[in-house]
């Protein structure tokens, strides 16, 4: 049964917490704050996904969506345990004050 | 059946980093030195090499599998040959390092592996989203590896860098391919291909186009989207660099000229202007910005660095290769060969120069500023000889590698280009010029200085200069008689295409292809006679399932 709710609603909504994602991410000056930006980048695709297939009547996009889900969850698991690393040599998140690289 | 054949080099590099890590398990916690886990994976990476080698030459119809999302052609085995000889390199040239840094566990080569595959899939994928899986296996093996000097603040730097952009990028990618989907309902390159020069571009392809790029430009570090480059490759643990700069950004290219070739050339750069302008505006951007930036550097490491930036700038090249032509000209819509020629052996001038690098400076001191290089020509004669070699090799000096590459890749720009190209090629020409002062300016410290104070010790390890010295000798053989590679980088060049599938001129193919001039004149053996005849079978873009 197809929704009442049209696509570009959810599209708008899938873009908008994208863009959040996105600039949260430019902004954020905070690691962890910035890893939860990056889940929201892949949610708001995910939710592109799922609708995108809910509406062409096909599954594929809901098997890329599970794919998606698995890749944010190992992508957050790399990413706390870099957090971790870099809390225990810098004992700081704030990502402007963590820099010994320099040219 | 048949597609677990097809999958054999990918399936040995998997298995070999799933039979690293349980050999590890077997290791008494005392046992020192993880040579053998080094060798183990050396092994299996050239093993997955010569299966790709037996499956050469992919002229057969185009070898599918796996619900068509990957295609074994000539490409494909291109780089399923290319990709694990740097790898194997990569792990061999990497032993001394590891013992010094405690890094030779086997995480550390199994990770190696894992990445591998993913960049073997990422390479051989006619479909954005199994392309989008691969990129990301390999992508967080990398995030693990450039961590895993668990005492470095550096590295633990570096790595959250590499893994911010590093998303970022993935995440832009995956945003436009969703988009490419849902509007299509298709993520096969050659359909996607199809329906866009079908003309009903709207503006959310334009979008799935611009942020599938973006990403793009991320992974290969072009400018703009280069900035997380330096710290991520002077942090990382030095011979994972050399791996991060030849491997990754092979695959990445690989990945990138199969999608803009493929998927993009009909609507982005038969019709526009705008896109064509931009990729050439990016080419010289990338070279440039990396060269003035790695003028000033005093550390070689981050000097490659800014280094890689600008071989990047010569790739990009390969991509305003394309447009310039007349609609009606076939030849002109393959991957040109000379961007795989160059892609190859400026990964083993890289390997071998990160190789070197990794053996300067003991017990995780890492002395690789020019200040602390000065005598290395009296210290260790041999190991200068090959840091030299590669440097030459990168500057582009004649009997090396690097100087035929460069050669071809401009050759290419003033024939296809037909001399519109003209101010780009200047523009490389000068670049390689002004590139010559940095590339020299570590050999004028090792061996026209003296080491001041407390001279440095090097790193002691028979299994990293053997790689060392196969991988120099590769670079002069490659200089030398450059032929066999010329006439195989070719041929695999032209399976990726888009107007081929549509059986435009197939005939008058070689002849017009200007990288078989070359190539004829270099071998006249006729390697090159068979890849004009093999192609257009083989093709990507071929129709139909």
């Amino acid at each position: 049964m197809m929704s009442a709710t049209p696509l570009s609603w959810y599209l708008l909504l899938s873009f908008a917490i994208f863009s959040i994602g996105l600039l949260g991410l430019l902004i954020r000056r905070n690691l962890v704050v910035m890893l939860m930006a990056m889940e929201l980048m892949l949610n708001g695709a995910n939710l592109a996904l799922v609708a995108y297939a809910r509406f062409r009547g096909d599954e594929a996009g809901q098997v890329m969506a599970f794919f998606v889900m698995a890749l944010a969850a190992a992508e957050a698991a790399i990413g706390l345990a870099l957090v971790l690393a870099i809390y225990k040599h810098f004992k700081t998140l704030d990502v402007d004050r963590i820099s010994r690289l320099n040219g | 059946m048949n597609d677990l054949f097809l999958l054999a080099p990918v399936l040995i590099v998997t298995l070999t980093g799933i039979i690293v890590l349980v050999m590890d398990l077997f290791r008494s916690p005392e046992a020192s030195g993880g040579t053998h886990l080094a060798w183990l994976s050396a092994l299996g990476f050239a093993a997955a090499s010569a299966a790709a080698i037996r499956m050469w030459p992919g002229s057969q119809a185009p070898v599918e599998g796996w619900m068509s999302a990957l295609s074994v052609n000539a490409f494909t085995l291109f780089f399923w040959i290319l990709l694990p000889l740097i790898a194997a390199f990569s792990v061999l040239t990497a032993t001394g390092f590891d013992r010094e840094n405690n890094l030779d566990h086997g995480e550390f080569y199994s990770f190696h592996a894992f990445a591998l595959a993913g960049m073997m899939v990422m390479v051989a994928a006619v479909e954005l989203f199994s392309l989008f899986l691969g990129l990301e296996t390999m992508a967080l093996a990398v995030y693990a590896l450039v961590a895993m000097r668990r005492t470095s603040a550096r590295g633990a730097e570096a790595s959250i860098k590499y893994f911010i952009t590093g998303s970022l990028a993935s995440a832009l990618l995956l945003y436009g391919m969703v988009l490419f989907w849902g509007e299509t309902g298709t993520l096969r390159l050659d359909e996607l291909g199809r329906v866009l020069s079908a003309g009903q571009c709207g503006p959310i392809l334009y979008a799935a186009a611009g942020l599938v790029l973006v990403g793009f430009g991320f992974k290969i570090a072009a400018v703009p989207f280069h900035l997380w480059t330096p710290d991520a490759y002077q942090g990382a643990p030095t011979p994972v660099t050399g791996f991060m700069a030849a491997a990754v950004k092979a695959a990445s290219f690989a990945a990138l000229l199969r999608v803009v070739f493929v998927a993009m050339l009909p609507e982005l750069f038969a019709r526009s202007f705008t896109f064509v302008d931009l990729a050439i505006a990016v080419a010289v951007l990338t070279m440039t910005v990396g060269n003035l930036l790695a003028m000033h550097q005093e550390d070689v490491k981050r000097m490659l660095a800014y280094s890689s930036i600008s071989h990047a700038g010569y790739l990009l090249t390969g991509l305003a290769l394309v447009p310039q032509l007349g609609s009606g000209d076939a030849s002109l819509r393959f991957v040109n060969g000379a961007v795989l020629f160059y892609l190859a052996t400026y990964g083993l001038a890289t390997l071998l120069a990160f190789g070197v690098l990794a053996r300067l400076g003991r017990g995780g001191d890492e002395s690789t500023t020019l200040e602390r290089l000065a005598g290395l020509a009296t210290r260790r004669p041999g190991l200068a000889a090959l840091l030299s070699l590669a440097l030459l090799s990168l500057a582009g000096f004649p009997p090396t590698a690097g100087f035929f590459a460069k050669f071809a890749l401009l050759r290419e720009l003033v024939v296809v280009g037909r001399g519109k190209l003209t101010i780009l090629v200047v523009i490389a020409l000068v670049n390689a010029l002004f590139s010559v002062y940095y590339y020299l300016r570590p050999m004028v410290a090792m061996y026209m200085r003296k080491a001041e104070g407390e001279e440095p010790e090097e790193i002691v390890s028979p299994t990293s200069s053997f790689a060392l010295i196969l991988a120099a000798l590769g670079v002069l053989v490659l200089g030398l008689f450059p032929g066999r590679l010329v006439g195989v980088s070719d041929q695999a060049a032209r399976t990726v295409s888009y107007k081929v599938a549509r059986g435009l001129n197939d005939g008058s193919l070689g002849a017009l292809a200007p990288f078989a001039a070359v190539q004829s004149e270099t071998d006249p053996k006729g390697v090159g006679a068979s890849a004009a005849v093999q192609t257009g079978s083989g093709d990507d873009a071929v129709g139909g399932r």
